[in-house]
């Protein structure tokens, strides 16, 4: 985060240095595979230990006439249950939970990620392509389980022309398998893109500073304040945009319709 | 039971001047449509550049496999090509429905 720039400082200043994963607790490789504690793990932890705690303390105490933390419960819960229903229908509420917790742990990491000194977890690709990947398994399964052999309907475009068929159908399979890609690429790169900047003008800021230019670096400051109230939009926004294409997908797979 | 018809009366006030409320509230919608068009812009970046990427990929896969290299890769990576760019329509041709949908919306309310 920004505020890392104040103890590297000078010189030294890298504004990728924020996204190094570095071992926390030391673990054995089991089968080739390093299963160190990591700081990302931390960041991971902490964001599914936090949405339970916030859910948890929200639904603890449930009144009528709500208090600040049941309503922000009962938001986030309406906002996505709202999403789901109009973009994949009622039968779309079968799969509620899981569009739920996607759409929390993504939004905490995100927010976790705004706070200086913080890891943020979906800046790094894998982790994004994780959850995509895992979101693109599971609605291909849906898509078969409900539809059988039939969802395979779902590459042939009606109203084509014989001859034009097995072109259009290997463009449509290869368009159905970039979905996992462009949905974790666009949120790790917005991620990403979103905290190098920060990191950059915050060592504008400190570089300015310390030469004691002061007045210069008002400049960068007012940029700094302003991209990071962008930032905590996009936070957001990207949290959001994650989970309605995840039930866009889902309405296809459920429904069948281009 | 007057007492609980009552407190339903007042629910129902209540929910009608919510509903009101937001009413009031809806036209602001089309000024944040056109705030996202840098996202609209990354959106179909990432979709193109997907295309050509899992395109190529698997071609290279297919080559791997089947011993036939550059063959499948070059193939694949023109269709994967197509795959981003019908990719890209298709995002526009949504947005566009989404955006003309709100238009109507708007023209209705005001008209109103």
């Amino acid at each position: 985060m920004a505020g890392k720039s104040n103890a590297e400082g000078g010189s030294g200043l890298d504004p990728m240095h924020q996204f190094e994963v570095h071992p926390i607790v030391e673990l054995p490789r089991i089968a080739g595979i390093d299963t160190s504690f990591t700081n990302s793990s931390l960041w991971m932890v902490l964001a599914v230990g936090l949405a339970s705690l916030f859910m948890i303390a929200a639904s603890r105490r449930t009144s009528i006439v709500p208090g600040r933390l049941q309503l922000l419960g009962e938001m986030c819960y309406s906002f996505v249950a709202n999403m789901v229903k109009e973009n994949a229908g009622t039968e779309g509420m079968k799969y509620f939970p899981f569009i739920f917790s996607l759409f929390m742990f993504i939004l905490f990491c995100n927010m976790l990620g705004m706070v200086p000194y913080s890891f943020t977890v979906t800046s790094h690709l894998i982790v994004t392509f994780a959850l995509a990947a895992t979101v693109f398994f599971l609605i291909t399964g849906v898509g078969f389980a409900r539809h059988g052999i039939g969802f395979l309907k779902l590459f042939v475009p009606s109203g084509i022309p014989v001859f034009l068929l097995p072109l259009l159908v290997v463009i449509e399979v290869i368009s159905y398998l970039t979905r996992p890609v462009s949905l974790s690429v666009r949120l790790f790169g917005n991620m990403m893109a979103g905290h190098t900047m920060l990191k950059i003008f915050g060592g504008f800021v400190v570089g300015l500073g310390s030469a004691g230019l002061i007045p210069l670096a008002i400049a960068p400051f007012a940029l700094m304040v302003a991209f990071t109230g962008l930032e905590l939009l996009i936070a957001g926004l990207q949290a959001y945009v994650f989970t309605i294409l995840t039930c866009i997908y889902l309405n296809e797979a459920i429904h069948m319709d281009h | 039971m007057a007492r609980h018809d009552d407190e339903q009366n007042r629910l129902k006030e209540l929910d009608e001047k919510l509903s009101a409320g937001r009413q009031r509230l809806q036209p602001k919608e089309p000024g944040r449509a056109n705030a996202s068009m840098l996202g609209l812009a990354w959106r179909l970046t990432i979709e193109m550049l997907a295309g050509i990427g899992v395109g190529g990929f698997v071609g290279w896969w297919m080559d791997k496999v089947l011993g036939t290299k550059p063959i499948f890769m070059l193939l694949m990576l023109v269709l994967g090509m197509g795959a981003g760019l019908m990719n890209s329509v298709r995002t526009v041709n949504e947005m566009r429905r989404k955006q003309d949908a709100l238009e109507a919306a708007q023209s209705r309310k005001d008209e109103e």
